[in-house]
């Protein structure tokens, strides 16, 4: 009797804390304003907690990156070696690539992304978690960031702030896939939409099926109104378009520009969405 | 100092240790999961209801430090905790190296309900070709890891020796 009486509790405990998980997920999914509030309180508590733990456990972290990935750190330098010699040989070109860049943006009307303020930041820490996307920055409100700002690097589109206390904001990466970016390939006037995958550098996107795209075109974001980037930041490039197969959409993988493993520095643009 | 108080001081020690050094510590890109961890040990040696609730906090705290959906940490972790106590009242306890074998099965059962529970409520690419690496890496870090914070986690339940609940 007791042990059934001792069973039932346990079963109404667990029933209410799975009945509140529930409906924090439906709160948050509904874009409840103090869970944002909350995540932004934590964010800012642990600020100095944070850059203490940081600072103090480096050399734990240099020792077991050291123990751990020599081999990948020998690769990566040796890589990384020819990867100099290869954009010294490449200054010019690449130079040359920029202004094409430039250019076809310029004859597509899309004001390049330099026009724009930003702010430079370092990254000061990756994921938490193993099915968290994001990395925290070391600029915050203070330096003019606000929520929805995109970021890039000097390749491309890398995320957008979905975060932001005094002094640290975190950034939402492309290729999480929590956030979708219309884009339009450069030099035509096809406009779809594009969303990571979870991990690595290829996106999904989507164009309307009678809409011709190649391999090797470039997909910047459209900043179409309402739109949440600007217009023309670097997304990637086409790297397969798929079969029309009767649907109404026709789907392309995407390489992104940006690299998002071992990001140091990333830049903010100071950018946010007009009101429609 | 009660129990939930340690455990405040537990959880909070996790999150210090997770963001400040844990989750840079990556093997084939997977990190130590201290808050899963803290739901397994505490469903094993406080039984699965308080399990359950351990772990609900474990994974509440986890979900305010990243940008997942608030409550599938929590959500996952509540019943991570509570299975581990309830796996944990019907095998034999003779055998040491049990619990933290215990310890290591429920933390991968755990990491695949994550994924599929994420991919449900809309978490894109929880269940990606890198799954199995990431349920192996915190499997094996759960098995070597269980056996140095059953102590800790012990010492917070203020249990005396021999005086914890009857498992079920």
């Amino acid at each position: 009797m007791a042990v059934s009486r001792r069973t039932g509790r346990s079963r109404f405990t667990l029933f209410l804390l799975i009945l509140t998980s529930v409906t924090l997920l439906t709160l948050d999914y509904r874009g409840f304003e103090p869970i944002d509030r909350a995540r932004s309180a934590v964010l800012s508590a642990f600020e100095p907690v944070g850059s203490f733990a940081s600072d103090t456990f480096e050399p734990v972290r240099n020792a077991w990156n050291g123990a751990f990935s020599y081999d990948e750190l020998a690769k990566e330098n040796e890589e990384l070696r020819l990867r100099v010699d290869e954009l010294e040989g490449q200054i010019t070109s690449g130079e040359v690539a920029k202004q094409s860049l430039r250019q076809l943006l310029e004859q597509a009307d899309l004001p390049f992304v330099d026009n724009i303020p930003t702010v430079r930041a370092r990254v000061i820490s990756g994921a938490v978690s193993n099915f968290d996307r994001t990395i925290e920055i070391d600029r915050g409100e203070r330096a003019g960031l606000r929520r929805g700002m995109p970021v890039v690097t000097g390749q491309g589109l890398v995320g957008r702030v979905v975060r932001v206390s005094g002094d640290r904001a975190v950034v939402d990466l492309l290729s999480g896939g929590n956030f979708s970016v219309g884009f339009s390939v450069v030099g035509t006037n096809v406009l779809g939409v594009v969303r990571g995958q979870g991990d690595g550098q290829r996106l999904l996107g989507t164009v309307d099926v009678d809409r011709l795209v190649s391999p090797g075109q470039i997909v910047v974001t459209s900043g179409v109104a309402g739109s949440t980037f600007p217009q023309g930041i670097p997304i990637g490039t086409v790297s397969e378009v798929g079969d029309d197969t009767g649907s109404l959409q026709r789907e392309l993988a995407i390489d992104m520009l940006a690299r998002q493993s071992d990001l140091s520095f990333v830049t903010v643009v100071l950018w946010e969405p007009t009101e429609p | 100092m009660r129990s939930w108080a340690r455990f405040a001081l537990l959880l909070l020690t996790a999150a210090v240790l997770q963001r400040g050094l844990l989750s840079q510590l990556r093997v084939a890109d997977v990190s130590v999961d201290s808050f899963l961890l803290l739901a397994v040990a505490a469903g094993i040696t406080g039984g699965g209801d308080r399990g359950a609730v351990v772990g609900f906090f474990s994974g509440l705290v986890l979900d305010l430090l990243v940008q997942t959906p608030l409550g599938l940490s929590a959500l996952v972790y509540c019943l991570v905790g509570f299975a581990a106590g309830r796996l944990h009242g019907t095998v034999v306890r003779s055998n040491r190296a049990l619990p933290a074998l215990l310890a290591a099965v429920v933390s991968i059962a755990g990491v695949g309900l994550y994924a599929v529970i994420g991919e449900l409520v809309g978490q894109v690419g929880a269940v990606t070709g890198h799954l199995p690496t990431i349920m192996a890496v915190v499997g094996v870090a759960n098995l070597v890891l269980y056996p140095v914070v059953r102590p800790v986690v012990t010492w917070a339940w203020g249990d005396e020796p021999g005086l914890r609940p009857a498992r079920r």
